[in-house]
C-alpha cells in the first residue's frame, strides 16, 4: 500500500490575511477555514489586527443611545400625535 | 411595556404618548446622523427628522409592514430630504450606485509600509504590528474612544459615512440598504472595508499613536 502526500492548502500570509479580515469579521467563525485557526494560533498581531476590527464594531453599535426624554427634539415631534386622524374613524368613508 | 416589547408598528397603531415618545427617542438620533449624510447642513437635518417624525406621527405615513419599520423609517425620512434639497428621488434598481466612491485611498486596508516587502526574509509580514486592541475584554465601552470615532465618521466621504451608519452602527442588511441608498451589495463591501480601515486606523492612532496618517494624532475630539 503506498501512501500518497497532499499537501493541504497553504496558511494564508498576514497581508492575505489583513486582506480576508474584513469578510472573517462578517462570518460567523465557526465557518473560517482550517487555515485561518492556524494562522490566527501563530500570528499574534493578525490576532489583534482581527480583534481591533471587532472592537471598532462593539463601537460603532454603541453609538448614539436614545435621546433623553426631556429633548425639546422628541416634545416637538410629538406635537404630530395631535393631528393623528383618528383610526376608529379615518377610513370609514372608503 | 416598552417599545420593544410591543414592537415599534404597535406603538405607532396605539398612539399613547408616553410610549410614542419612547419610540421617537429610540430612532432620533439614528435618524439624525442618515439625514447628515443627505443634506448639507446639521440644521437641515434636523429640519428632515422632524418633519419625518410629523409625517408619521400625523397619520400621513403608513407603515404596511413590508419592510423592517428602521428601514420605512429611514426610507420616508430619505425622501423628505431629497424634496428637501430638490433633488429627485431616482432609487429604481437600475439606477443604482455602481462605482465605489473614491476617496484617495491607495491603502484599502491602512496598513501601507507595515508589511515586509516582498524579497525580504519575512516578506508577507508584519514589520510594525498592531500593538493592542482597543477594548479590554472586560471593560465597558469607553466614551472617550467613541468620540474619536465620531470625529473620524465625520470626516468620512458620505457614500463609506452612509453605509457605515447603515449597517453598523443601524445593523440594516445589505439588501436593506440597496433598496434604502441605491447602493448594490458589492459596492457597499468595498466602500465598508475602506471606511472600516479608516476608522480602525484612527482608534489605533488614538490608542497606541501608531498613526498612518498624522493628522489622526491632533485631530479634534469633538
Amino acid at each position: 500500500m503506498t501512501t500518497t502526500y497532499r499537501p493541504g492548502p497553504v496558511e494564508p500570509d498576514c497581508v492575505e490575511f489583513v486582506n480576508l479580515a474584513h469578510q472573517l469579521l462578517d462570518a460567523d467563525e465557526s465557518t473560517w477555514d482550517r487555515e485561518i485557526h492556524a494562522h490566527l494560533a501563530s500570528c499574534p498581531p493578525c490576532e489583534v489586527y482581527l480583534r481591533q476590527l471587532e472592537d471598532l464594531r462593539t463601537l460603532l453599535r454603541s453609538l448614539g443611545p436614545a435621546l433623553p426624554t426631556d429633548d425639546p427634539r422628541l416634545l416637538t415631534a410629538l406635537k404630530a400625535l395631535e393631528n393623528r386622524p383618528n383610526p376608529t374613524t379615518a377610513h370609514r368613508s372608503t | 411595556m416598552t417599545v420593544d416589547e410591543l414592537g415599534p408598528a404597535a406603538v405607532l397603531a396605539r398612539g399613547d404618548r408616553h410610549e410614542v415618545a419612547g419610540l421617537v427617542a429610540e430612532y432620533y438620533p439614528g435618524m439624525l446622523r442618515f439625514a447628515q449624510t443627505l443634506v448639507p447642513s446639521s440644521a437641515a437635518a434636523e429640519d428632515v427628522v422632524q418633519e419625518t417624525w410629523i409625517a408619521v406621527l400625523g397619520g400621513l405615513e403608513g407603515f404596511e409592514g413590508r419592510s423592517g419599520f428602521r428601514t420605512w423609517l429611514y426610507a420616508v425620512l430619505r425622501n423628505k430630504a431629497y424634496r428637501a434639497t430638490g433633488q429627485e428621488i431616482r432609487l429604481r434598481r437600475y439606477e443604482v450606485v455602481a462605482v465605489p466612491e473614491y476617496d484617495g485611498q491607495d491603502d484599502p486596508h491602512g496598513i501601507a509600509g507595515r508589511m515586509h516587502p516582498p524579497g525580504h526574509p519575512d516578506a508577507g509580514h508584519w514589520s510594525t504590528p498592531p500593538e493592542a486592541r482597543f477594548l479590554p475584554e472586560t471593560a465597558a465601552v469607553n466614551a472617550e474612544l467613541g468620540r474619536v470615532l465620531a470625529a473620524e465618521l465625520g470626516r468620512l466621504p458620505d457614500r463609506q459615512r452612509q453605509v457605515v451608519l447603515l449597517r453598523e452602527v443601524d445593523g440594516l442588511t445589505a439588501s436593506e440598504v440597496e433598496e434604502l441608498a441605491g447602493i448594490p451589495a458589492t459596492t457597499q463591501r468595498s466602500l465598508l472595508h475602506r471606511a472600516r480601515a479608516r476608522l480602525r486606523g484612527a482608534l489605533e492612532c488614538y490608542t497606541t499613536g501608531q498613526c498612518a496618517d498624522p493628522t489622526h494624532l491632533h485631530a479634534e475630539v469633538r
